[in-house]
């Protein structure tokens, strides 16, 4: 018997590939499935959300508030607002927003104040809003400052947070569940995407319903916009491009500002009126904290 | 963005270093496939009958990893099916790299052919796709050569 050894044929068991073209196939496909994944999951995470009654929500932070404390951790839920001149002003600012949102009694509100350094103010679950005094120290009126805690507020009325949660618990079990954990930078990046629209609308309907209380206290809606000039004026060197507008969780500071006038335009609102100055002091409380 | 940059720069070195490494391991593997062809390696169990040859086991093994390119790509076409095809020549590269070394064992003992050779192939390590091909056989050495 002959025994005979050929070198393989070429291409047998590797025929043609085009490595980039299946990857950027793929990589639009991936993308397309991931985005319409996380709009159906968002969505409906975020309507499931909406129906956790508001005193589950107490009852999240309370535990999340009790299991800090056991285990000797600082609870976020503690960080109150020392400085009474300062606790005073915010609660009867807050207060007018209350009353002009016509704020459910069932749904309790408490300010936070953190001296951090920090250019933010958020709302969280349980009816918990926290400003920093990056922000407030750079606030040039009252009515700035209105519009500030009315859009905490609305986020708060408006069930944000917990339509966020809903949607983002939803978003994570859908993805881990179908193999697309958060190691795949393609996928992690979809969801971002996904999740940033959804919250940006939540910010858009935040505006408008903060500009609700803005003109119902002051009789015009004048100075709303500074907040979110303060805001482009602090980004301002950084990038606010495309690209961050697609990504980000807020609306452009311009489109926001657009918006006012639009709003206020549509409801034949006025856009310009006497600016309430802050309290003498103001900057000073926000140091003694 | 820092992520997303990191991303893309992981999958650019992974694309160029991992296509340079395939080409020019497919080279070698191609010069040295025709040095080889002297020496067969046959499936068959069944030595040729009627001649007296010493027999001994030899082996090729190789280790060879993917690149985050590639892993990427199968990565995705996990998710639709379908042939991985970026895989494709990882495993062709090491099964044939493999086979090489057993050849290269077998000729270092004076061996003329290699029968019933099998092959196997086990993923090592975590992470990145690395896998070990395993060429084996029986080497029949003339008894004369001893």
């Amino acid at each position: 018997m002959q025994y005979e050894d050929r070198a393989p044929e070429d291409n047998l068991n590797t025929p043609d590939h085009h490595p980039v073209r299946e990857f950027l196939k793929l990589a639009v496909m991936a993308a397309v499935a991931v985005v319409v994944l996380g709009i159906i999951l968002n969505f409906a995470g975020s309507r499931l959300g909406a129906l956790l009654p508001f005193k589950a929500e107490l009852w999240i932070t309370e535990r999340v508030h009790k299991a800090a404390i056991e285990t000797g951790q600082q609870s976020p839920f503690e960080q109150k607002i020392v400085q009474a001149e300062l606790q005073q002003y915010l609660q009867s600012v807050a207060d007018k927003v209350a009353v002009a949102l016509e704020v459910d009694t069932s749904m309790p509100v408490t300010l936070h104040y953190s001296s951090e350094n920090v250019i933010n103010a958020f709302a969280t679950l349980g009816g918990h809003v926290y400003f920093f005094k990056g922000l407030l120290d750079l606030l040039p009126h009252e009515n700035a400052l209105a519009m500030l805690i009315a859009h905490e507020y609305s986020h708060v009325t408006l069930r944000h947070p917990a339509k966020g949660l809903g949607g983002g618990l939803a978003l994570a079990i859908g993805t881990s569940a179908v193999g697309l954990g958060s190691e795949n930078q393609l996928f992690s990046l979809g969801s971002r995407i996904t999740s940033s629209s959804f919250s940006r609308s939540m910010e858009t309907e935040a505006d408008r319903s903060a500009l609700v209380a803005v003109n119902a206290i002051y009789g015009h809606v004048g100075g709303a916009a500074a907040l979110f000039e303060l805001f482009m004026q602090q980004r301002q060197g950084g990038s606010s491009g495309q690209f961050e507008n697609f990504v980000s969780t807020h609306p452009l500071d311009q489109q926001r500002i657009a918006q006012i006038d639009r709003v206020a335009r549509d409801n034949r609102w006025s856009v310009s009126g006497q600016l309430t100055p802050l309290p003498d002091g103001f900057q000073q409380w926000l140091r003694v904290q | 963005m820092t992520q997303l940059a990191i991303f893309a720069v992981l999958l650019l070195l992974g694309y160029g270093f991992g296509q340079l490494a395939e080409r020019r391991h497919y080279r070698s593997i191609k010069k040295r496939e025709q040095e080889m062809t002297a020496l067969p390696a046959i499936a068959s169990r069944h030595p040729p009958s009627g001649e007296y040859y010493q027999q001994r086991l030899v082996i090729g093994s190789v280790v060879v990893a993917s690149d985050y390119f590639k892993s990427f790509v199968a990565n995705l076409v996990n998710v639709f099916g379908g042939r991985i095809k970026s895989y494709e020549p990882l495993l062709d590269r090491g099964r044939r790299e493999a086979m090489l070394r057993l050849k290269q064992a077998a000729k270092s003992q004076g061996a003329n052919i290699v029968f019933n050779v099998k092959y196997e192939t086990s993923r090592i390590g975590g992470g990145i796709t690395t896998i070990e091909v395993l060429a084996y056989g029986t080497a029949l050495i003339p008894l004369e050569s001893e």
